[in-house]
């Protein structure tokens, strides 16, 4: 799949493009980065009066020990997801669509799972302590395991990022030395080693890239599901489910792909991308979600059909509390907002539309994040001995350090496209070059068979020309349709 | 079983024929009388972690009330009296069986209540070195068994292999670029 | 109660010895081994891992190598409810609230209200069922909850990261996170915060019943067992096969739960309690109060 030509021609409005945030990234930004930031310094103002105070501040009590914090923990890090999806199983299975998304969404996956693992953090009552964990682990606690996952995932997921990134700060020293960026220009010089884009350098590339692919897909499952295990190996009902392991794994999928459809819009439409992503891009990735949401709409009946049919004491009153106790309403606006609506929205052509898959990814985000809570706090509320429910309450300090969380994705990504490339110039080039030629073959034995320019389709009374052809067929390849139809002409 | 026996070394022994005045030990005990009951232990040949505990009146007494056999221990404070059995009669003698559950010297008081007076007549002391012992209780069922437990360690040190190896891939495979990127340029 | 000339024996914590084959317990060591390797401040991953393993292996020949020289009369305690005794009266949680100086939500022995199938109400006090196989043991991250050679589960509070887990792990809901700077204790001299005497209470840190672990040593009975009225409480040693309560009654503790039918709370969890309760709903009490 990948080319081994050194002279892949430059595409240069994708180049310039790419690095139109280092630049010139657009008189709002700096608002938008003041109010991002005083967000998250107000979440670690109250992160700092919780370590103060103590964890009660933040709602807790001994019938909620879990709540707010850990399921933030697996909502951020489910949604980190979506950047290996896209990027590696797309990469993968060679669908070339992915192209303009790939550094949006690995740098979405980067930025989620730091700002999910540092959750950690306010859900420990003793952060200081946090290091115990790598000079007196305890090997058999799934927390620790927790950690050991988490960490190789995050590892894994800035190597992916970075490795696709590497000739890109090649293609934007130039740039920046021409414009006089010199301090940044000498990093970008320092990142990409020597990067000339032989056909060697490619080859070593594409190749490492290809690993990091297939490695980071079998460490997205395991970090959810040792996640999913710090729940399901206690005894709690309702959290000691043999079915917890893929429905963390199923539901990160899904909201991870609702996140990088989110991600995507929003630089799209800050860093006017239109020419790069459209509408087809969200409709794909909106159909990506649809047998996500299915499959958990499945797995949620599946997890909750055994328990309530058999009748256990402690699970049947879970399992009562949430699907028509005091839970339920909850639990019912997360079936219908999060799995029927967006499902529907995106699997009925006439609402595939991209403010309604927006609406639709947006659904689920939020009532995944609902179902994390539902899921930690209706088994921790439950006395095991007693039979009874405790109850909980958000506090201003809970909210303010998850809001802090939320700010903290638009605020990184807006931080770190600052200073790298937002599209992966690279990774497009190879693929309009692969294209073209491919194209330029089929051509050259079309003409080969005619002898002539007019080519018969069938229809003898239909002739076109070789140039119809090509806009044909480069408005059904990438985006970058501009660049083909460009190329085309030369023919 | 033979591990058993080897727990269960008889270094006998010490049949104390010596009478106590139990009064100063326990307030139960107030009353007690001293008379010529004997207490022997012994460790018969045939089941190595049992004690037998015989108790015998001589033949001229009247009393006919059954014995009460007690180990002593100090674990709660002062001396208490653990009962252990109590038996009948028989030819002036009456024994228990004992399976002590603790090593070291037990010391073992037999008592008997004089039905007239109401009064706990009689006592008599021996002690016995345990040399090993098992607990009375097993708290584990006997069904159950943890497959986990069952690969034990080579569980987690697989697991750590398998981290290691993820890192270890990771990072070569990041060495390798920028190892590669810097040789393959002209 | 209190001896002044006290010096606090440490239970051998820090270590749980793995257990012994002249006993009966069940052998779940390997997985519940922590390694200990303080002071090692900044240290790579891997080099984490193999010191770990190490240590594994190192623990394990150790524990090869006491298997053979058989116990040494270590006790292992015990404890058992007779709860035809019990009219519910809570003497214990207060007893033990106040040795502790803990909140009156800190209930770490606590009695509840439960309903009999035969639809009596009946009282059960709940303790810390210092489990053979402790669950919060297991799932504890850096290893602050340990269990001691005599069978008692408990936690170091200065180690204790504050991540809760143990408590969701526990099936008995024993255990009680300090989730607001506890009150001031009642100074007792010469007595230092420890796992055995976790007075006061450290903030943000999981706390526990300990069975008054500073007590035990001295022959002395813990809080809820001198302090309930009715003498309920049964603290006893496996190894010495005798318990006592606070009415000074002693018992042969096997032939005691062996012929009152004793039971296992929510044996179904395996995790091998060592509380015992005697079934009953306080009929022995001389009003016969609690039944209904």
């Amino acid at each position: 799949m990948t080319t081994t030509t050194s002279n892949i021609a430059p595409i240069a409005h994708l180049r310039k493009a790419a690095m139109r945030p280092v630049f010139e990234p657009g008189k709002r930004y700096w608002l938008a980065v003041c109010i991002l930031a005083a967000i998250v310094a107000w979440g670690i103002v109250a992160w700092i009066i919780q370590v103060h105070r103590g964890l009660g501040s933040a709602g807790y009590n001994n019938h909620a020990f879990w709540a707010i914090y850990i399921a933030n923990v697996v909502t951020f890090v489910g949604v980190s997801y979506g950047g290996a999806v896209v990027s590696a199983i797309l990469r993968l299975t060679g669908a070339t669509w992915r192209a303009p998304l790939t550094r949006i969404a690995e740098a979405t996956a980067v930025v989620t799972v730091l700002i999910g693992a540092s959750f950690i953090f306010p859900h420990l009552g003793r952060p200081e302590r946090f290091l115990e964990l790598i000079y007196r682990p305890n090997l058999s606690s799934p927390i620790f395991w927790d950690f050991i996952a988490i960490s190789t995932y995050a590892f894994a997921s800035i190597v992916f990022f970075y490795l696709p990134l590497l000739p890109d700060l090649s293609v934007g020293h130039e740039q920046l030395v021409d414009k006089g960026r010199n301090r940044l220009a000498r990093i970008y010089s320092k990142m990409s080693w020597k990067w000339n884009g032989n056909t060697r350098q490619r080859k070593l590339l594409n190749g490492s890239i290809g690993l990091i692919a297939i490695l980071i897909i079998p460490l997205a499952v395991s970090v959810h599901s040792v996640l999913s295990w710090a729940f399901s190996l206690t005894s709690r009902p309702w959290w000691h489910e043999s079915i917890w392991a893929p429905y963390f794994v199923v539901a990160a999928l899904y909201s991870g792909i609702a996140l990088v459809i989110l991600i995507v819009a929003l630089f799209r439409k800050i860093y006017h991308l239109e020419d790069y992503i459209n509408e087809r891009h969200f409709v794909r990735l909106g159909l990506i979600l649809v047998p996500f949401g299915a499959t958990y709409l499945y797995l949620t009946v599946a997890d909750f059909l055994p328990g309530s049919y058999v009748g256990e004491h402690g699970v049947v009153s879970v399992f009562a509390a949430v699907i028509i106790g005091r839970y339920a309403l909850w639990f019912w606006l997360f079936v219908f907002g999060g799995c029927i609506l967006p499902v529907l929205i995106m699997a009925l052509p006439w609402t595939r539309r991209i403010g309604t898959i927006l609406i639709g990814a947006a659904l689920v985000d939020a009532s995944l994040w609902l179902k994390r809570i539902i899921m930690v706090v209706g088994p921790a509320n439950y006395g095991r001995v007693s039979g009874l429910f405790g109850s909980y309450h958000f506090t201003w300090i809970s909210i303010s350090v998850t809001l802090a969380g939320v700010a903290a994705i638009p605020l990184l990504l807006l931080l770190v496209f600052r200073v790298v490339p937002i599209l992966s110039i690279t990774e497009m080039e190879e693929i309009v070059d692969h294209e073209t030629k491919l194209l330029e073959e089929k051509l050259q034995s079309l003409k080969d068979f005619n002898h002539s320019d007019q080519i018969s389709l069938g229809d003898p009374s239909r002739k076109i020309g070789i140039r119809e052809i090509v806009h044909a067929s480069s408005s059904a390849q990438l985006a970058t349709s501009t660049s083909l139809e460009i190329q085309a002409e030369e023919i | 079983m033979s591990r058993l026996s080897q727990y269960i070394v008889a270094t006998f022994l010490l049949a104390s024929l010596s009478l106590v005045s139990l009064a100063s030990m326990d307030s139960a005990f107030a009353q007690v009388v001293a008379s010529p009951l004997t207490l022997n232990v012994t460790q018969p040949a045939s089941t190595s972690d049992t004690l037998t505990l015989a108790a015998s009146l001589p033949s001229n007494t009247s009393l006919n009330s059954p014995i009460h056999f007690y180990v002593t221990t100090k674990l709660f404070g002062g001396k208490h009296l653990v009962p252990i059995g109590v038996s009948s009669l028989n030819d002036g003698t009456a024994s228990i069986t004992y399976k002590p559950t603790w090593d070291g010297t037990q010391s073992f008081t037999a008592t008997v209540v004089d039905p007239k007076t109401g009064a706990t007549q009689i006592t008599a002391n021996a002690s016995y070195d345990v040399i090993s012992s098992k607990p009375a209780v097993s708290f584990a069922n006997a069904n159950q068994k943890n497959p986990l437990s069952h690969f034990g360690k080579g569980f987690i040190v697989a697991l750590l292999i398998i981290v290691a190896a993820v890192w270890v891939t990771l990072l070569t495979t990041l060495f390798r670029v920028v190892r590669g990127m810097s040789k393959l340029a002209p | 109660m209190l001896n002044n000339e006290y010096t606090r024996v440490k239970i051998s914590s820090h270590r749980q010895r793995q257990v012994d084959s002249t006993s009966d317990l069940p052998a779940r060591g390997p997985l519940s081994r922590r390694a200990f390797l303080g002071g090692i401040g900044t240290l790579g991953a891997t080099t984490i891992a193999a010191t770990s393993v190490i240590e594994l292996f190192a623990q394990s020949a150790q524990a090869q190598g006491t298997a053979s020289t058989g116990t040494s009369s270590l006790h292992q305690w015990a404890m058992v409810f007779d709860l035809r005794n019990c009219d519910g009266c809570k003497a214990c949680t207060m007893a033990c609230q106040q040795r502790h100086s803990l909140t009156s939500e800190q209930t770490w022995i606590k009695v509840y209200t439960m309903q009999s199938s035969a639809g009596q109400t009946y009282h059960m006090a709940r303790p810390c069922m210092m489990c053979e196989d402790p669950p919060c043991m297991y799932v504890c991250p850096v290893g602050a909850t340990f269990r001691t050679d005599e069978g008692l589960v408990l936690v170091d509070q200065e180690a204790c990261i504050g991540c809760r887990t143990c408590m969701a792990a526990c099936p008995y809901e024993a255990r009680y996170f300090n989730w607001t700077t506890p009150p001031p204790a009642t100074k007792i001299p010469g007595m230092k915060q420890s796992p055995e005497w976790p007075v006061p209470q450290i903030k943000d840190t999981v706390g526990k019943c300990v069975w008054c672990a500073d007590r035990l040593p001295h022959g002395e009975l813990p809080a809820c067992v001198a302090g309930c009225p009715m003498g309920v409480i049964y603290i006893g040693d496996l190894t010495t096969d005798a318990a006592i309560n606070s009415a000074g009654n002693v018992v042969k503790l096997s032939d005691f739960l062996r012929n009152n039918d004793a039971y296992r709370f929510q044996e179904e969890y395996g995790t091998n309690p060592r509380v015992w309760y005697i079934p009953g709903h306080g009929q022995d009490l001389n009003n016969d109060s609690a039944s209904s």
